[in-house]
C-alpha cells in the first residue's frame, strides 16, 4: 500500500515531529525500570511511520509520551519532543491538553474499549470535534456526520445513536478513527489499531487509514508488532528493541537489507511459506531495571563484541537508513 | 475414507456443533437462535501429519478442535480416533490418545501448581507408574521441550509466555498421546518466542510420530508449518488440501481474499489490492447459498444467493465453489 511516490518523497528539512534522546523511568518496588534509553527519531509532515519491535520495547511507551500520557509512575527525565518546533514538554499540562486532539490524536488498539461505554458515538466526536476545533455544536456536528461518512460508516445519523457495545470490532475502530480525525491533527499515532481485528477488517481499516492520511495530508505513526502490517504501510520504519532504536530505514530497504543484528535475526524468525526452518534469537530481553550499559542486544548478538559495552551511536549507512551497530550485518 | 491410509487416524465425519444463542438474538422475548459453529465438516489427519486449519474469528475453527477432544458434543456426526468413536470412549482412553495445547498460556496453567505437578498430573491420573518413574518421566518430558530440572519446583507466574507454553506442551504429550490439537498457541506470544515454539512443535512432532491439528488465523504460520490446510468461512470447510499446493494456486475465493488480505514483508511490488468488503455475517442466520456470496468478488449468479455449493474436487483438493464443477469430493476424504 505505500506507493512507490510517498517512498521516494525527499526528506524535508522541517520535521513536524522530532523526538530527541528521550529517557523515560519507571519507578517502581523491584527498581528502576529504565523503559527508554534515549530514544530519537523524527516524523515529516503527511509521512507514514512504521514503530516495530516486540513486547516491552518501548513503542506504545514512546507514543504515549508524545501524547503527554505517561501513565504514573512513568517519568520523562531527559530528552525532548517537539512539534512543528514546538517543545512540548515545556508546555503547562493545560496547554499540551489542547495539542491533543487538535494537533495530535490517538487511536487505540481495542476500539471497543477504548470509546466510552456510557456515551453515544454522536457525543464522542461531536465533543472532540468542539474542543479541538472551538467551534459550536451545530457546527461539530455537521463535521462528525461528514467525519463518519468519511471513515466508510453508512448512514452516520444512526451510528451518532449508537453505543460502543452495539458496534463490531471494525466499525468501532472506524468510530475511533473518526473521533481521531475530527480535529484535524496532522499527526495522529496508531497503536497497533488493527491487532484485535480479522485479517479481512484488518486489511479495510489500513486501507481507510492510508486513505485519510492522503486525504487530510497528517503524518501517521503506526505502532505495530506485526511486520508484515509495517512493510505494508509506512514509508520508513523504525525498530525498537529494549528501550533503544537500533534502526530505522526506509520500509523496502530495511527488509531488503536489514543491517541491525537484531533486525536481522527477527526477520529470519518470521514464519512463511516455503521457509524450511525458523532461526530463533537465542536467549531473552534483557531486565530493563539496572540494564548493562551499552547496547541491550549484546548479550544474544553473535556479532557482539567488548566495544558493544558502550552504547552504539546511529549511524547513516545508506540512503536515509540508520542503524546503532557497531558491526551491522552487511547485505550480501 | 481413511481406509486408504493404515496408519491411525483422527477423523470428523459429517460433523456439526450447534449452540444456542446467546447474546442479542437471545432476549427473554426473542425466539432462541442457534448459532451453526462447525456445519457438516470432513477432516481426516493420520498420525505425522501436520495438518492446519484456518479461518477468521467465528469460523468454526475452535469449536472443531475442541469436539475432536469431544469437549463440546456434536450435533451432527461423529469424531472417531483409530476408527473408534470419541464420544463413548472411556475419558482416561481418549486422553491418551489425544490432547490440546490452548491459546492463553496464561490462562491455561493452574497458577497454584508447581511445573513439576502439573506436568505429571496426567500420570497420576491415570495410574501409571510409580513415583520414582513418574519423576523420571516428568523430568524426560521437561528436558524435551527445553525446560530443565530447575524448573521443577517453580510456579506457573516465574515462567515467561513462551516457557508457559512449553509447560502446556510437556502437559499434554506427557501420556505420550498419538494426536495433538493446538489452538492458536502462539498468538499471544511474540514472533522470535514463537519461533522457538514454532521450532519446538515441529522437532516434537518428527521425534514422536504426532499426527497434529493445528487452529490458526495466521495464514503465514500456517503455509510455513502444515502439511494439508482446511480453511473455514461460517462453520463449514470452502477449501482443503495440500498447503504448498493452496498457496500456489488458491482457488476459493475466500482463501484468494485471505492470502491476500495477511501482511507480507516479502511481496515486494505486489499490486495493492482493495480489500474485501463488508464483515463476517453472524453464523446464527448464515446467508443462504453459499455462506460467502455477501462478499465474494467472483460471485458469478443467483445460483450462489440460493444452493450451497458441495465440496468439489479441483487440482487435487477439495473446493466448496459453484465456479468449479469437478466430481464430488467424499467426505472424509484426504484431498
Amino acid at each position: 500500500m505505500s506507493a512507490a511516490p510517498v517512498a521516494a518523497r525527499p526528506a524535508p528539512a522541517a520535521p513536524l515531529l522530532a523526538v530527541r534522546g528521550l529517557k523515560l523511568r519507571f519507578d517502581t518496588r523491584r527498581g528502576v525500570v529504565r523503559a527508554l534509553d534515549g530514544v530519537s527519531f523524527e516524523v515529516a509532515p503527511g509521512e507514514c511511520v512504521g514503530l516495530v519491535g516486540e513486547t516491552g520495547c518501548g513503542k506504545s511507551i514512546t507514543a504515549r509520551a508524545v501524547m503527554g500520557l505517561v501513565p504514573a509512575p512513568g517519568r520523562i527525565e531527559g530528552g525532548e519532543i517537539r512539534l512543528d518546533g514546538r517543545d512540548l514538554m515545556a508546555l503547562p499540562a493545560e496547554e499540551w491538553r489542547a495539542v491533543r486532539g487538535s494537533q495530535v490524536a490517538m487511536i487505540f488498539q481495542e476500539p471497543k474499549r477504548a470509546l466510552d461505554p456510557t456515551a453515544t458515538v454522536g457525543s464522542q466526536i461531536v465533543e472532540a470535534a468542539m474542543l479541538a476545533r472551538r467551534i459550536d455544536r451545530a457546527e461539530a456536528k455537521r463535521l462528525a456526520l461528514d467525519t463518519l461518512r468519511q471513515v466508510g460508516l453508512a448512514d452516520p445519523e444512526r451510528i451518532m445513536r449508537t453505543y460502543a457495545f452495539e458496534l463490531s470490532g471494525g466499525m468501532a475502530q472506524r468510530a475511533m478513527i473518526a473521533i481521531a480525525v475530527v480535529g484535524g491533527s496532522r499527526l495522529i499515532i496508531a497503536d497497533e489499531p488493527t491487532s484485535s481485528l480479522d485479517v479481512s477488517i484488518q486489511a479495510q481499516i489500513l486501507r481507510l487509514l492510508q486513505d485519510l492520511r492522503r486525504r487530510l495530508g497528517s503524518a501517521l505513526i503506526l505502532i505495530t508488532h506485526d511486520l508484515g502490517v509495517a512493510a505494508e504501510n509506512c514509508d520508513r520504519i523504525v525498530v525498537m528493541y529494549a528501550g533503544q532504536i537500533v534502526e530505522q530505514a526506509p520500509a523496502r530497504e530495511l527488509f531488503r537489507a536489514p543491517a541491525h543484528p537484531y533486525t536481522e535475526r527477527l526477520l529470519r524468525s518470521l514464519p512463511r511459506p516455503g521457509r524450511d526452518a525458523l532461526s530463533p534469537i537465542p536467549g531473552t530481553v534483557p531486565d530493563l531495571i539496572d540494564p548493562a550499559p551499552g547496547c541491550r542486544f549484546a548479550n544474544r548478538c553473535e556479532r557482539a563484541g567488548p566495544d558493544c559495552a558502550a552504547t552504539p551511536a546511529m549511524s547513516e549507512i545508506g540512503r536515509r537508513h540508520f542503524v546503532a551497530c557497531y558491526r551491522p550485518v552487511r547485505p550480501t | 475414507m481413511s481406509a486408504a491410509t493404515s496408519r491411525p487416524t483422527v477423523e470428523a465425519r459429517n460433523l456439526s456443533v450447534r449452540f444456542r444463542a446467546r447474546g442479542e438474538a437471545a432476549w427473554p422475548w426473542s425466539k432462541a437462535g442457534e448459532v451453526k459453529a462447525v456445519e457438516n465438516v470432513s477432516i481426516a489427519v493420520p498420525r505425522g501429519e501436520m495438518f492446519g486449519v484456518a479461518g477468521e474469528s467465528g469460523c468454526g475453527k475452535s469449536t472443531l478442535a475442541r469436539a475432536l477432544l469431544n469437549l463440546v458434543a456434536p450435533s451432527a456426526g461423529e469424531v472417531r480416533i483409530d476408527g473408534r468413536a470419541v464420544a463413548g470412549m472411556p475419558a482416561l482412553e481418549l486422553r491418551s490418545s489425544i490432547q490440546m495445547v490452548f491459546q492463553d498460556p496464561y490462562n491455561s496453567l493452574n497458577p497454584r501448581r508447581r511445573v513439576g505437578d502439573i506436568v505429571a498430573e496426567s500420570l497420576v491420573v491415570h495410574g501409571r507408574f510409580d513415583d520414582r518413574e513418574r519423576a523420571h518421566r516428568t523430568l524426560t518430558m521437561l528436558e524435551k521441550v527445553g525446560l530443565g530440572a530447575q524448573h521443577l519446583e517453580r510456579f506457573p507466574h516465574e515462567f515467561s509466555g513462551g516457557q508457559r507454553q512449553r509447560i502446556a506442551i510437556a502437559r499434554a504429550l506427557i501420556l505420550e498421546p498419538q494426536f495433538l490439537v493446538l489452538d492458536e498457541p502462539t498468538s499471544a506470544l511474540d514472533v522470535s518466542v514463537q519461533a522457538m515454539v514454532l521450532e519446538l512443535i515441529r522437532q516434537l512432532r518428527r521425534d514422536l510420530d504426532l499426527g497434529c491439528i493445528f487452529i490458526s488465523h495466521d495464514l503465514n504460520l500456517l503455509g510455513f508449518l502444515t502439511d494439508r490446510l482446511a480453511v473455514m468461512y461460517l462453520g463449514r470447510i470452502v477449501e482443503m488440501g495440500p498447503t504448498k499446493e493452496i498457496f500456489a494456486a488458491p482457488a476459493h475465493p475466500y482463501t484468494v481474499e485471505l492470502i491476500a488480505a495477511t501482511p507480507s514483508p516479502y511481496e515486494e511490488g505486489r499490486e495493492p489490492r482493495q480489500p474485501i468488503e463488508g464483515e463476517i455475517p453472524s453464523n446464527v442466520n448464515p446467508p443462504p447459498g453459499c455462506p460467502f456470496h455477501t462478499r465474494c468478488r467472483k460471485r458469478i449468479g443467483p445460483i450462489c444467493d440460493s444452493r450451497l455449493p458441495e465440496l468439489r474436487w479441483h487440482e487435487g483438493r477439495a473446493v466448496r465453489c459453484h465456479l468449479y464443477d469437478g466430481p464430488p469430493a467424499e467426505s472424509g476424504g484426504a484431498p
